[in-house]
């Protein structure tokens, strides 16, 4: 049986399409059969973070529209033999598409794939309530900030006035050393304000920023430590129970003498 | 940074404590304007039984308490005039 599941976050920028890219590929490895769809319509980008730009030929909108079958819109990952990515219209306006002409879409993919996962748009309108209408989980992306805090809060709210259930947390950019230090909202702080579900915590990692250049993930990359949680979360969503450690990060020897110095911990 | 500032209480305390106020109007979804409207309408009926209330002085605000729980909190003072 499929499972649907929408990757959302409110604020922008703060790794829904990364997440999307490394999740779908994790669940792929672990011997799925996946989709990830980019649900952004106007403003394509999943394709990029995949490295997969250069084979588009068809879209979702052209799958909608019927321009194309949808075989026809699935692009094949260039790593994972299972693993398809459904783009989305780059020159299209977000209301292209309905909510029902998107669930239509989704139940068609469920017919193929063990998962499909739903890259959302940032914000709450349109774009947002097409992406999760076919959804059957939501998970939710974070950063420990204010602003993205805030607005994931607003999201588990519509979680909930749309019936979704209750969401699922990615705390993505944590810092260890400035939770350390005191400067940088905790696990804890962020689960106790939105009360929902952790299913996993990537720490500020600069890797990611070389992979999405060269159009890599960093599932991929054995030594990556930010691969491997990614293919825990994977790992979860695929129902095995991986128990959720705290990140790992050695303290430096400056921060170990100032903590000495300061009575420390 | 702040090396031997033991003293430094940090910045996380501070987004943590900002965060908590936005969201706790961001989830009650009460206006200004409906929080005024709602003072005047809560002193029409205090007025019935206890006329000296002033809906000047009625003071309503979303806050916290310690176990974290949500609440509307609302203090009224008694006017001067005894037994009405």
């Amino acid at each position: 049986m499929a499972k649907v599941i929408t990757i959302t976050s409110g604020k922008g920028g703060v790794g829904k399409t990364t997440s999307t890219a490394n999740l779908g590929t994790a669940l792929a490895g672990l011997g799925n059969k996946v989709v990830v769809v980019d649900a952004d319509i106007g403003l394509r980008n999943l394709d990029v973070v995949m490295g997969l730009e250069n084979r588009i030929v068809y879209d979702l909108v052209d799958v909608i529209e019927g321009n194309c079958r949808l075989r026809q819109a699935l692009i094949k990952d260039k790593h994972e033999a299972e693993l398809y990515l459904l783009p989305a219209a780059q020159t299209r306006d977000k209301d292209a598409v309905t909510q029902e002409e998107m669930v239509e879409l989704v139940d068609q993919l469920r017919e193929e794939f063990d998962f499909v996962l739903i890259d959302s748009p940032a914000g709450i309108e349109s774009g947002f309530k097409n992406a999760i209408a076919g959804a059957d989980e939501i998970i939710i992306v974070t950063t420990p900030e204010v602003s993205a805090v805030r607005d994931a809060d607003r999201i588990i709210g519509l979680c909930e006035a749309y019936e979704k259930g209750q969401p699922r947390l990615i705390l993505n950019r944590l810092r260890p050393k400035m939770v350390r230090s005191g400067e940088m909202m905790s696990v804890e702080d962020v689960l106790q304000i939105l009360a929902i579900d952790l299913i996993g915590i990537i720490p500020e990692d600069e890797d990611v920023i070389t992979a999405t250049n060269k159009g890599e993930v960093l599932v991929l990359d054995k030594s990556s430590k930010t691969g491997k949680y990614y293919t825990d979360i994977a790992r979860r969503i695929n129902g095995e129970e991986v128990a959720i450690d705290p990140i790992e990060d050695t303290p430096s020897l400056i921060e170990r003498i100032s903590n000495m110095l300061r009575g420390g911990r | 940074m702040s090396f031997f500032n033991r003293n430094n209480k940090g910045s996380a305390s501070v987004a943590r404590n900002r965060l908590l106020t936005v969201l706790l109007h961001d989830r009650v979804k009460l206006t200004p304007d409906m929080i005024e409207r709602l003072k005047i309408e809560l002193c029409d009926v205090i007025r019935r039984y206890v006329p000296s209330i002033d809906p000047d002085t009625i003071d309503i605000a979303v806050t916290q308490t310690d176990n974290n729980t949500d609440q509307l909190e609302t203090r009224i003072p008694l006017g001067r005039g005894r037994n009405g």
